[in-house]
């Protein structure tokens, strides 16, 4: 492992098939190693979702063939709630860590923050290739728990306390596949810190020459920030998944309450309190969603000012914005608890701060606005899926203002109203900012671009299909239907609502099918891809300096010196209408 | 344009590799990783504080005295420690270190089994719950650290001196963490 004396590179390029591919210590084959397990994660948590959604929508089918498939999931009649449950759970469990953590900060971060600010690898390369193979391994056991002995756990993607702590005797899931739960969860905290560990320390300490804090792309801003986030944020739920361990195998009663009966059994543990583990897993939990929304934040602002040929709008807001918001980020956990009975003034406290979010998303909304305007717009696929982020972005914002206030929260609270709006807003905003960076970024990584016109077609697809999703889902929830239930004709005030599951189904369906043309696209692209040049989008920051797909150590030779900001776009005496960062200076203002 | 052009390919020899990569970036590393264990256990902490104010029944423990003991060793190690990284030939400070270590994690060993003895398990209290917890997450980062130094002892002295300039931080945290947390279940009732 160790370079030969002498040799000028960061590391040797590997030459056999292992070294190369599977354990790497290169950036961007490790990036892309994110990359394909955030897809097939994500695979994986469509399918579960399809199968939560046949349950909404036709309640009482009993679906012969997947029944065959999982017989305990359906004991001979429709699907039990219970599996619609596990499903649930597995379903935010797998989306939210393993692709909206994974995907934008872990892939697109590790391929390309080294290559933006001019580094040859991560500062910690081989520490790069652990946290990738441990958040393997935690991907693994997180499938295992899927298919545990008595059935996959059913606490939610938030393992609520005492239900998730107290073993099998409080239902089917809640033995073998909730503790692998937990352990999966735990071995997953311990990768991302690594990940934000060796961000943090690339971006403070590697930067090449000339490339000062105000010339660093907002992408890169973006997963600084994400990785304080990342770093500070993931201890705080190992510690929680570390005393849930304790309740679950060692006997103890750190959230286990006294005198707790459970399917008449009378507990023998004491004084615990369910409360600490909401704390806990909240004041993760919270940062949480921004680690998801993020960096998909500052892929936008890059993308935007590419394709308007302008640059982005007041660069140094944005970069105040992102970190106020990521500050802010660790003052509002409360505002998930609103219903556990805290202090009106604690809950005032947590309700200002929440609103107080709604200033830098304000200044980043404004600026991206601001930097279209008036721009020489390229309406190409990236372009669109980044102008769908700034739409849903807003949308699932303005619900997360509602929610701020307690007096509506009480009233919306585990409602589908929620459910709309952190979908909206962590879910599909993020995966938008997840395709709209995989088409800007595909042609550097393959040597290859996308087809634009299937692009446009998924843009679309996917844009009136996640609004036709969720948007109805408010209109549940402000109907007072709740969340989590398996079955909404059973109460004669949500039958009415029924027809609404049905479309928001087929709408799911037809969504999920057109993610097939992106797959498609992708992998067709990898080999039949139009060649893409050194700089097909006409882009100023590093990584479109180099080859595409870059050699081993990014710069070769060249050690590159950055002379200019990201976006100087429109230069006037300027040759073309963008500088690269690197161009020497002297031909610019000359 | 061909200064430029110069000034970049000034730099292309330098080297960035990860075995050799400057001591900043490693001391950079090593401080987030603090930041890091420092977050485990201000939660373990808050966990702590909670669980203390809610549970009637809370009793604190009888220190076992042998934990007086064993933060002497503890502080001696970092002496040798600090020691091993002033010397321009440390190994022998280096061992010193590292066998006080030993001793240090023997003797909580000692104090679970002194524990056990009088019947307090992990399960038993909500007090001993927590001393289990807390003092299995200090022995376990800390015998990490142990495994860190061994490596330390051996490379090559010249390396070993950029080593324990990051290890030695490691260590002193360890101590640190160690005396808090002694404040937080005895000190402070």
């Amino acid at each position: 492992m160790a370079p030969h004396a002498g040799h000028a590179a960061a590391h040797q390029a590997p030459t056999g098939f292992i070294r190369k591919w599977i354990f790497s210590i290169d950036h961007k084959v490790i990036g892309i190693q994110y990359l394909l397990l955030a897809l097939t994660a994500v695979n994986v948590g469509m399918v579960l979702s399809i199968f939560m959604r046949l349950r909404l929508a036709w309640p009482t089918e009993k679906w012969p063939m997947l029944a065959h498939i999982f017989p305990t999931g359906f004991q001979g009649g429709p699907m039990t709630p219970e599996f619609y449950l596990s499903m649930l759970t597995m379903h935010g469990t797998i989306m939210v860590f393993f692709v909206l953590t994974t995907a934008p900060l872990s892939g697109f971060g590790n391929y390309f923050l080294p290559i933006q600010i001019g580094a040859r690898d991560m500062a910690f390369p081989t520490l790069n290739m652990l946290s990738f193979w441990v958040t393997f391994v935690s991907f693994v056991v997180m499938i295992m728990a899927l298919f545990a002995t008595g059935g996959a756990p059913i606490s939610g993607w938030t393992a609520y306390v005492p239900l998730s702590a107290v073993g099998q005797v409080a239902g089917p899931g809640l033995g073998l596949g909730q503790t692998l739960w937990v352990i999966s969860i735990a071995i997953f905290c311990g990768a991302s810190l690594l990940t934000a560990l060796n961000f943090l320390t690339t971006t403070l300490n590697l930067r090449a020459r000339g490339m000062t804090l105000t010339r660093m792309p907002l992408t890169v801003w973006a997963w600084f920030t994400t990785a304080i986030l990342a770093l500070l944020a993931f201890p705080v739920l190992l510690a929680g998944g570390v005393l849930l361990l304790l309740d679950r195998v060692g006997g103890t009663s750190f959230f286990i309450p006294a005198g707790l009966v459970v399917s008449d059994q009378h507990l023998t543990h004491s004084g615990g309190s369910p409360l600490l583990w909401q704390h806990l897993f909240w004041f993760f939990g919270h940062p949480e969603v921004y680690i998801a929304i993020l960096p998909g934040m500052g892929v936008t602002s890059h993308i935007l000012s590419t394709f308007s040929r302008k640059p982005v709008f007041a660069y140094r807001a944005m970069v105040g914005a992102i970190f106020a918001i990521g500050f802010i980020s660790y003052i509002v956990w409360g505002h998930h608890m609103f219903m556990s009975g805290m202090s009106p003034y604690t809950s005032m406290a947590f309700s200002v701060s929440t609103m107080a979010v709604g200033v830098p998303s304000a200044i980043k909304t404004f600026n991206w606005l601001a930097t279209l305007w008036g721009g020489k717009i390229r309406f190409t696929t990236p372009m669109l899926f980044s102008l769908g982020f700034v739409s849903l972005f807003v949308s699932g914002g303005v619900t997360g203002m509602l929610l701020a206030q307690p007096a509506i929260d009480i009233q919306l609270h585990d409602t589908y109203f929620v459910v709309a709006h952190f979908h909206i807003i962590m879910g599909v905003a993020a995966i938008f900012g997840i395709f709209s960076g995989m088409y800007y970024w595909f042609p550097k990584m393959f040597g290859r671009m996308m087809n634009e016109g299937w692009g446009k077609v998924h843009f679309w697809f996917s844009l009136v299909g996640v609004y036709a999703i969720f948007m109805p889902m408010h209109f549940l929830g402000i109907a007072g239907h709740p969340r989590r239930y398996a079955q909404a004709t059973e109460f004669q005030y949500l039958r009415p609502l029924q027809p609404l599951h049905m479309f928001i189904t087929i709408a799911a369906f037809l969504t999920i099918a057109a993610q097939i043309i992106f797959i498609v696209n992708f992998f067709w692209s990898i080999w039949k891809g139009k060649r893409a040049g050194v700089n097909p989008w006409e882009s100023t920051s590093l990584e479109w300096t180099v080859p595409s797909p870059p050699p081993h150590d990014n710069f070769g030779d060249v050690e590159p010196v950055v002379h200019h900001g990201p976006y100087e776009f429109g230069v006037p005496g300027a040759p073309r209408d963008f500088v690269m960062q690197t161009d020497p200076p002297g031909e610019v203002h000359s | 344009m061909t200064a430029a052009t110069t000034v970049m390919v000034e730099r292309a020899a330098a080297p960035a590799a990860e075995s050799r990569a400057p001591l900043r970036t490693a001391r950079v590393g090593m401080w987030l990783a603090l930041a890091a264990i420092g977050m485990l256990f201000m939660a373990f902490t808050s966990s702590y504080v909670v669980r203390q104010g809610l549970d009637p029944n809370w009793r604190n423990l009888r220190m076992p005295g042998i934990l007086i003991a064993n933060t002497f060793v503890l502080l001696a190690s970092s002496l040798c420690l600090e020691k091993a990284r002033r010397a321009t030939a440390g190994l022998a400070w280096l061992l010193a270190t590292l066998g006080l270590g030993v001793l240090f994690v023997t003797g909580q060993f000692t104090a679970w089994r002194q524990l056990g003895a009088q019947g307090v398990y992990l399960s038993t209290s909500s007090f001993g719950s927590f001393f289990y917890l807390l003092t299995a997450a200090h022995g376990l980062h800390l015998m990490g650290g142990m495994m860190a130094l061994a490596a330390t002892a051996a490379v090559s002295s010249a390396r070993r001196l950029r080593w324990l300039e990051v290890t030695a931080l490691y260590w002193h945290f360890m101590g640190a963490l160690w005396l808090y947390l002694l404040l937080l279940m005895f000190g402070l009732r």
